[in-house]
């Protein structure tokens, strides 16, 4: 999907996150994140604290889906405070195929995504394949 | 400039702070998807304009009315809008304060048809509802 040449900074910084993770380039995805990033979601560990853990949170992903999941940008939302990003996410393990709408909203800090929550529409067919 | 559909969404989520379920009933789809996370007796999934109708009065009723949220910000386009939620209750001597971060698709006419949300402490959701906190 092109990038709307209306799309506010925020949003056009946030879009370069799913970006990198689909190609493979966790690391350049996490530098859009602070030090001190705060990543909410619904399964594991709940509440992910520092870039550690979001690294934690993306190589839980990594190791269950074999290295398949792949966030696709769908629309991104942004303001000068906050950004909220619509992806379709898809992963495949064996036979296992998940594919799932995920919100994600973060607020917008001089350092990067500070404050981030990470919603999978469909909760339970998210825990089915990464629980 | 704003979208139209921010202060759409604005004046829905007004009328659930005000229990106005009639004027809500109007800005959901006919078929509507209402995801209710966490773990507590009100999680779930609803199906259908009366089930999510049901889902809200039960929610309110249990919150004594008290249920409010305040948007801090709501942005939106024609397909999805995205609200950061100042959510407030009381119930039996319990308080909620969280942030709730909300998710909705819509129609082409800014019906909702899918809502989900995740709070910053979602444990204290489960406890509020669950009526342990």
């Amino acid at each position: 999907m092109s990038t709307p040449t209306t799309e506010h900074p925020a949003a056009v910084r946030m879009r370069e996150v799913p970006e990198a993770v689909a190609r493979g380039d966790i690391a350049a995805a996490m530098e859009k994140f602070p030090e001190d990033v705060v990543w909410y979601a619904p399964a594991g560990e709940r509440i992910y604290r520092g870039r550690d853990g979001l690294g934690r949170f993306f190589g839980h992903l990594d190791e269950r889906s074999n290295g398949t999941w792949k966030p696709e940008v769908e629309e991104v939302l942004g303001s000068d405070r906050h950004v909220v990003v619509f992806l379709r996410v898809t992963a495949e393990r064996d036979d296992d195929r998940l594919d799932v709408l995920v919100a994600h909203f973060a607020t917008v800090g001089p350092g990067g995504f500070t404050r981030n929550w990470f919603l999978p529409s469909d909760v339970a067919a998210w825990n089915r394949f990464f629980g | 400039m704003e979208h139209l559909n921010v202060a759409w969404v604005r004046a829905g989520f007004e009328a659930f702070n005000r229990g106005d379920f009639v004027t809500l009933a109007s800005y959901l789809a006919d078929d509507v998807v209402w995801h209710v996370g966490g773990d507590h007796p009100l999680s779930g999934e609803y199906r259908g304009r009366d089930a999510v109708l049901d889902y809200c009065r039960k929610a309110q009723e249990l919150a004594g009315d008290t249920l409010q949220g305040e948007p801090m910000e709501i942005l939106a386009s024609d397909r999805h809008a995205g609200v950061f939620n100042h959510i407030t209750a009381e119930r039996d001597g319990m308080t909620l304060d969280v942030v709730l971060a909300q998710a909705l698709k819509l129609d082409e006419k800014g019906r909702w048809t899918e809502y989900w949300a995740l709070a910053d402490e979602q444990g204290a959701v489960d406890a509020f509802w669950a009526g342990t906190t």
